[in-house]
């Protein structure tokens, strides 16, 4: 099971993804924060995409792949419905994402997100055995 | 609250001693009244983790609006000596050259009553503002280029200001940069379209009358009287500099590792000032001050058209002099004195203003014996200042003051508050007119999510790193 939370953050917007595994809480993670930027209901799953990341090692490789989304949704104009799956290596990230090229006529940005950050960064699995991975958004 | 380890200094000056792995002191600039929320904000140990950064000089400083940021605190300044020291994205931030810049105005408010609503309209559809909003200005990538290299000495050559606004604009708007080829082309994909764009959050545009002022003589060098109508323009180098910084904290992050640095904070990743990839850093944030220059410059402009088709009278008739034009989010290389010695150093500020008093070296000449204006945007429903610099602030911060009120709520705290409608029509019974292109910005931004301008004015003014010569008041607010 998978689901996201925003927590309080004075000056930015910060997202906790939860879920079974790790990739489970990081899927919530970009589902959690995608929603912040746009209602994923008002998106159609249309088409298909890979986007992949680097790193020197994990928090870098998905910070990197927050990255990529808001470059994806921001430059790229094209806005995730649904995360389809992520694969995690020691330093890489891949998703699958659906969803379709930005249509002004039926799409309203919420807000502006303008990268991803390292700041308050967490990835650790609880004592209640769910995965659980955080990350600050600067806006 | 607990002040923990902070040591009172004065009424105005709170020291953390260097511990653990520190090099330099910590010192935060803040009144009794604001400590207590910069602790809660984790800002202390954000001066304490930049205090670590090798190099460092004298302290790691906060400002009195200093709250919670990506490795350094917004608020905070450090300066780095050039040979040992590094230079550190985390510390310029992500909207490198956020800035804010005052035009002046011959307007009084007398002139302007009854019309403000419609004035304001005309200005929020000429400047173009929101969520990745573009520009009307299309640019060619070589065109781009030239912004990158020219700032706004680029704006005003292409006709989009005056001369005079150069000599009137922090390091007359363009800082050395040569090479564009080191920049990722996303960074330049962002920057294409958004030359002469507000932005969203917290950037805006207002008109504001000078409802007080402090310092009749300095104010007059400066150009303001009780009753002007002035212009404050807050933006920055909106996407290509998000981006410059985003890159540039990747290839920090494995300068760290080659260079063996050790970090309290993975975002204060940093690569030593003489280092390749701290030159190149320093090559492209100066493309990106220079981005947001020629930006601010173009939003001068157009807001200088605006006025003038509403008031009949050419720009030059309506005396809509560039006052100043400050940065936020930047480092560069100053000389300062440090215990009785001159030391060339990098000083980064990151959300926080450069502030040089008297004589400081790099002043138009007309604010030698003044000082510089240092310009402290508040909130959209109560107030803004203009100080100007000290001796105070050369001796003490590197000539560095505070950048704004810092935030109070959450954006989604201030949401809970009340929507965007009711602050709006507040703001309407208040005599103050807003333009938004989302409601829920204008939720965002509420005064109520600020701390009070004037009690973070009250600790600069008290720490004596700034001096009160204005006080504005908002009468129309264009918002991203």
């Amino acid at each position: 099971m998978r689901k996201w939370i925003q927590l309080e953050h004075t000056a930015d917007l910060s997202v906790m993804g939860e879920g079974d595994t790790r990739e489970e809480a990081l899927l919530a993670l970009m589902e959690g924060f995608t929603a912040q930027i746009i209602d994923p209901g008002t998106i159609k799953k249309l088409e298909e995409r890979v986007v992949e990341a680097e790193g020197v090692d994990v928090e870098d490789a998905v910070v990197t792949l927050l990255g990529e989304l808001i470059y994806l949704i921001y430059v790229k104009n094209w806005l995730p419905a649904s995360f389809e799956s992520v694969e995690l290596t020691k330093e890489g990230a891949k998703a699958v994402v659906r969803g379709e090229k930005y249509d002004p006529s039926r799409h309203r940005f919420l807000t502006e997100i303008k990268a991803a950050t390292y700041h308050d960064y967490d990835f650790s699995k609880g004592a209640d055995n769910l995965w659980r991975v955080r990350a600050v958004f600067d806006r | 609250m607990d002040i923990g380890e902070l040591e009172k200094l004065d009424n105005y000056r709170w020291r953390i001693p260097k511990s653990g792995a520190m090099l330099v002191d910590g010192v935060i600039y803040a009144s009794q009244k604001l400590i207590g929320k910069i602790i809660e904000e984790k800002a202390v140990e954000q001066v304490k983790n930049v205090a670590c950064l090798p190099g460092i000089v004298k302290s790691s400083m906060a400002m009195p609006d200093a709250h919670w940021g990506y490795g350094f605190c917004i608020g905070g300044v450090a300066g780095m000596d050039v040979e040992e020291g590094v230079v550190s994205p985390g510390g310029v931030g992500y909207d490198i050259n956020c800035g804010v810049r005052l035009l002046g105005t011959s307007l009084d408010k007398s002139d302007v009553a009854g019309q403000v609503p419609k004035l304001a309209a005309h200005l929020f559809n000429a400047v173009p503002a929101g969520i990745g909003s573009h520009g009307t200005l299309k640019l060619s990538y070589s065109n781009l280029k030239k912004v990158l290299l020219g700032g706004s000495e680029w704006a005003v050559r292409e006709g989009f200001g005056w001369k005079e606004d150069l000599v009137h604009t922090e390091e007359g708007g363009k800082l050395p940069a040569s090479d564009t080829a080191i920049l990722s082309e996303r960074a330049l994909e962002r920057g294409k379209g958004q030359v002469g764009t507000l932005g969203s959050g917290n950037h805006f545009l207002e008109v504001q009358w000078v409802e007080r002022v402090f310092d009749e003589k300095t104010a007059g060098v400066f150009g303001l009287r009780e009753g002007q109508i002035v212009i404050m323009l807050h933006s920055g180098s909106r996407g290509f500099g998000y981006q410059v910084c985003d890159d540039f904290l990747k290839v920090m992050a494995r300068s760290v590792v080659k260079n063996k640095i050790f970090l309290p904070d993975r975002q204060l990743a940093c690569s030593p000032v003489k280092s390749e990839e701290g030159q190149r850093y320093l090559e492209a944030m100066n493309q990106a001050a220079n981005y947001a220059w020629a930006n601010r410059q173009v939003m001068a402009h157009v807001t200088r058209e605006v006025f003038s088709d509403f008031f009949g009278e050419s720009p030059e008739n309506l005396r809509m002099n560039l006052i100043y034009d400050v940065c936020h989010n930047i480092a560069k290389f100053e000389t300062h004195n440090v215990e009785g010695k001159k030391r060339k150093l990098l000083v980064h500020r990151k959300g926080a203003t450069r502030a040089f008093g008297p004589g400081a070296p790099g002043l138009p000449d007309i604010y030698n014996k003044t000082g510089q204006p240092v310009l402290i945007p508040g909130d959209m429903g109560r107030a803004s200042w203009v100080l100007a610099g000290t001796k105070e602030a050369m001796d003490e911060t590197f000539g560095s003051s505070c950048h704004g009120a810092g935030r109070a709520l959450s954006r989604s705290a201030a949401k809970k508050l009340k929507s965007g409608a009711e602050v709006s029509r507040e703001l309407h019974e208040r005599g103050i007119e807003v333009f938004s292109t989302e409601m829920g910005t204008l939720a965002e931004e509420m005064s109520e999510a600020y701390k009070d301008v004037d009690d973070v004015v009250e600790a600069v003014c008290g720490a004596k790193i700034g001096r009160k010569v204005a006080r504005l008041r908002p009468l129309a607010v264009v918002k991203g």
